[in-house]
């Protein structure tokens, strides 16, 4: 029960350090890093939330699966996307 | 004995990701990340959910880390544009405020375990035994369709925006001896991992990453380098993954009246069948979004 | 096969064999898109006939399974979608993507891009109006996102190419937005069906989740103050692009703003307050920045946010859907004129732009160019945007104010008839300056010559007009619900 409750607040902090971040940061980087942290810290909130009686739900560990296979995918995305701004800035 | 160790987890999570996120140089953001991301798979382990740990290793941490590293080399150097720290203070307040709330409303919240009761009802009849297995690629394969639809339309994008394929360089003597150990290892962990996610975690997610892992050794080692045929082989692989899940779903609709609903006694089979085409679609399309989808003239 | 499941699987296999052919993506598209309309016809006689369907995909029912819900709103929204979308596909076709004088080279890349997006698009939104589940909801999202930016980005320039990278992390933050009220709804009841939504608004911990959810598609709606993003992405891109993002994308966040909210009941009032509230400051500053603005495409990208802000104001104050039918009607209503007239618009500024070379207002009246059918569609729209009799906004305006009158709630009718002024004035600024005649034209000024774009904003423009003629159609339509 306490278990829980500390990757609670570890998922909550994530959250709230990654709301912190994109919040006052601008660089592009940053900002897909922040993002990666804020799934992050809710993967944790799920999974905090799934235990019950000593068995993980499995329905929630596909959830964050899922989101863990579309998060890399718009990771992906954003980089090539910055990749292509930050080298026309040159120009 | 186990608090303690989850204390310390999450204190090392928590720490290393400020540090990512508020760490000047790119390199060691990237890092940082990394390593965080090894540390939030230990934390899904203790969670109880191993299926979950082996992806975020392989796709959170590692792909990811890739992606991150293959990118803070090509961007500009960091010139930090950050707002004045009255405003830094204030936002930092109304985010430890909302994260406060959040972890509060968590807690409290009663949560009446709906699912497991009805996973394990339904498990026999599902064609696999890994509860997690099953909602992906049975109870909830609709989720998982549209997931891979989301990795494709990340390709389409990534086509389009073009950004420059890596272009591997010698890495030194030590490369092939380790490629040589490394590249049939993973090709090996895939099969395995994809067999055996039928009862026991693994599965094609973790099974595509494992080898999409091996192919970019391979690729940035310079064994095989990204010519433009090869990529299009690439690209036609990433491809039948949408295809055949999709044509898959339709048939079973032909076959028994219901969207992805298999026929009696066969939903194995199906399953493995799409599992093993979405295996190596996924790692094609991993490594495409790592080297960039190739433009086909069109002349 | 079922069309439901066509409805989503079809457009997705097409933008597969779109994407794996580039140099004939144009066979797949047109075609795919038709089908896809003649479907979303299907459907919506099947609704009017035997009522709404509800399918549990793969036989498990929810909440362990996700549920297709085919409802009249629904039913509405694909046809929408597949509506504005095949005479936008048309535009795509013969136009190309991409209105300069670009080589054939450059022009066959866009369209090689522009069509897997599309469908790809046309896949993700059936697949969201179609689903009864909260996180398949969320994935659905996770592919119109891409999609979208992918519109965004086709044109390739850097600006584009900025607002693109902008849109696409404000959507990502919507969607764990979005995803967080997930994990929160799930840690408080168990499931994440749409149907178990109404338990989210019991007690206190819920409504959090609850808010989660909307705050995470207000920001992928761009209703103000979370609408930050939109103006760059929606004025950078092509107007084919613009269209598509302005008239379809931002009604998918709509939609589900709207469905949660007939789905919530009684307990969902301070979530309401809030969604007008936003709503009318929505309204006010895309106004304020419509008045604002030097470009038309910006004029109408902020005028997108002023109409988004109207149809949350509507969502906020329809109030509970079992005592008060008629306003949350009114918002689908309104979400189906803004489409047409709003595609209508942009795909006209994009070829005023294209006659005249530059899209500056300060510019618009040529001494040497009559008005041509773009201004014309132009100005039909901008009527339905104002909402005007006899289109299909006036309807959507005057059932709302109508209700709200009912209520006696005078601050809101206030404020919609000051968004309404507001909205004649900053698109008067266009339209007086496009359809000027008079003594100042040259006697040499010629029309412009016919195109293809003029065809289609003039067919969307229309159809806008003449939804307010047929509206007793899609009324009776929204009146078949599940329940």
């Amino acid at each position: 029960m306490t278990s829980d409750l500390i990757y609670i607040c570890a998922g909550s902090g994530l959250v709230g350090l990654a709301l912190y971040r994109l919040s006052t940061c601008r660089d592009m980087l940053l900002r897909v890093l922040s993002l990666n942290v804020l799934a992050v810290g809710v993967a944790m909130l799920f999974l905090a939330s799934a235990r019950h009686a000593g068995i993980t739900d499995a329905v929630p560990q596909a959830f964050v699966l899922t989101g863990i296979v579309v998060l890399v995918a718009v990771t992906a995305a954003l980089l090539a996307l910055a990749e292509r701004v930050d080298g026309q800035d040159d120009e | 004995m186990s608090l303690a160790f989850d204390i310390l987890l999450t204190i090392g999570i928590f720490f290393t990701a400020a540090a990512t996120l508020g760490m000047r140089d790119r390199v060691g953001s990237v890092v940082g990340f990394v390593v965080a991301g090894l540390l939030v798979a230990l934390s899904w382990v203790r969670l109880g959910a191993p299926d979950v740990a082996l992806a975020e290793a392989a796709i959170g941490a590692g792909l990811t880390g890739a992606l991150l590293l293959r990118s803070s080399g090509r961007l500009k150097p960091v010139e930090r544009l950050i707002s004045p720290p009255s405003h830094r203070f204030i936002v930092a307040l109304i985010a430890a405020a909302f994260a406060g709330a959040l972890a509060w409303a968590v807690y409290t919240a009663s949560g009446a375990a709906l699912y497991p009761a009805l996973v394990s009802e339904r498990l026999a009849s599902s064609g696999v035994t890994n509860p997690v297995t099953a909602v992906l690629l049975n109870f909830r394969a609709w989720d998982t369709l549209l997931e891979i639809a989301v990795l494709f339309a990340a390709l389409i994008l990534v086509r389009i925006v073009a950004p420059a394929v890596p272009q591997p360089v010698a890495l030194g003597e030590l490369m092939l001896p380790f490629a040589r150990i490394i590249v049939p290892m993973c090709a090996f962990l895939a099969g395995h991992l994809l067999w055996q996610g039928a009862s026991v975690p693994g599965g094609a997610f973790q099974a595509g990453a494992m080898l999409a892992g091996g192919l970019l050794v391979l690729m940035l080692g310079g064994f095989a380098a990204p010519t433009p045929r090869l990529m299009s082989w690439g690209a036609m692989l990433a491809l039948v993954g949408l295809a055949v899940f999709s044509l898959a779903a339709l048939g079973a609709e032909v076959l028994t009246g219901t969207l992805l609903l298999y026929p009696d006694g066969t939903a194995k089979f199906w399953i493995l069948g799409i599992e093993a085409a979405l295996t190596l679609s996924i790692a094609a399309m991993l490594c495409l979004l790592f080297c960039g989808v190739p433009r086909r003239p069109l002349k | 096969m079922s069309d439901i499941s066509l409805l989503v699987l079809l457009p997705l296999l097409a933008s597969v064999g779109a994407a794996a052919t580039p140099r004939a993506s144009e066979l797949w598209g047109l075609p795919a898109t038709a089908l896809t309309a003649v479907l979303a016809l299907w459907l919506t006689l099947d609704v009017l006939q035997d009522g709404a369907r509800e399918v549990a995909i793969g036989g498990w029912a929810a909440p362990l399974g996700i549920v297709f819900v085919a409802d009249g709103l629904a039913a509405l929204m694909l046809l929408m979608t597949s509506g504005v979308g095949i005479v936008v596909a048309i535009q795509a076709t013969s136009w190309g993507v991409w209105p300069s004088s670009a080589g054939s080279e450059e022009a066959a890349s866009l369209r090689a891009g522009f069509w897997p997006l599309w469908l790809a698009t046309l896949g993700a939104m059936n697949a969201l109006f179609l689903s009864g589940d909260l996180f398949n909801i969320y994935v659905a999202f996770e592919i119109l996102g891409l999609t979208a930016v992918g519109l965004t980005a086709l044109s390739g320039t850097r600006s584009a190419l900025r607002a693109a990278f902008d849109y696409l992390s404000a959507g990502l933050a919507g969607s764990l937005m979005l995803l967080l009220g997930v994990a929160l709804a799930y840690s408080a009841i168990g499931r994440v069906d749409l149907e178990a939504v109404p338990m989210l608004a019991e007690t206190i911990t819920r409504r959090i989740a609850l808010a989660l959810l909307v705050t995470g598609l207000a920001v992928k709606a761009a209703l103000f103050p979370l609408h930050f993003w939109m103006p760059a992405a929606h004025s950078s891109a092509a107007p084919v692009a613009s269209a598509l993002l302005s008239a379809l994308v931002v009604k998918g966040a709509l939609y589900v703003i709207l469905r949660i909210s007939i789905e919530g009941g009684a307990g969902m009032e301070a979530v309401r307050f809030a969604l007008a509230i936003m709503g009318a400051g929505a309204m006010l500053w895309g106004a304020w920045g419509a008045l604002r603005a030097t470009r038309l495409k910006l004029l109408v990208a902020q005028s997108t946010i002023a109409q988004i802000g109207l149809i949350a104001l509507a969502i906020g104050v329809a109030g509970d859907s079992l005592q008060q039918n008629g306003l949350w009607q009114a918002a689908a209503l309104l979400m189906l004129s803004h489409a047409f007239a709003k595609a209508a618009m942009f795909i006209a500024v994009g070829r005023i732009a294209e006659e005249l070379g530059h899209d500056r207002i300060s510019g618009l009246n040529r001494k040497e160019l009559r008005p041509g059918a773009a201004e014309f569609a132009f100005a039909i729209a901008s009527v339905s945007l104002i909402g005007l009799p006899p289109t299909a906004g006036f309807i959507g305006k005057w059932l709302l104010i109508d209700g709200l009158i009912a209520r006696g709630a005078w601050i809101w009718v206030a404020l919609i008839l000051i968004g309404t002024a507001l909205s004649a004035a900053y698109l008067s600024r266009v339209v007086s300056r496009c359809l000027r005649g008079g003594p100042h034209i040259a006697a040499s000024a010629h029309h412009p010559a016919w195109s293809t774009g003029d065809i289609t904003a003039l067919g969307l423009a229309t159809s806008a007009l003449v939804l307010g003629l047929a509206s007793a159609l899609p009324l009776t339509l929204l009146e078949i619900t599940v329940k």
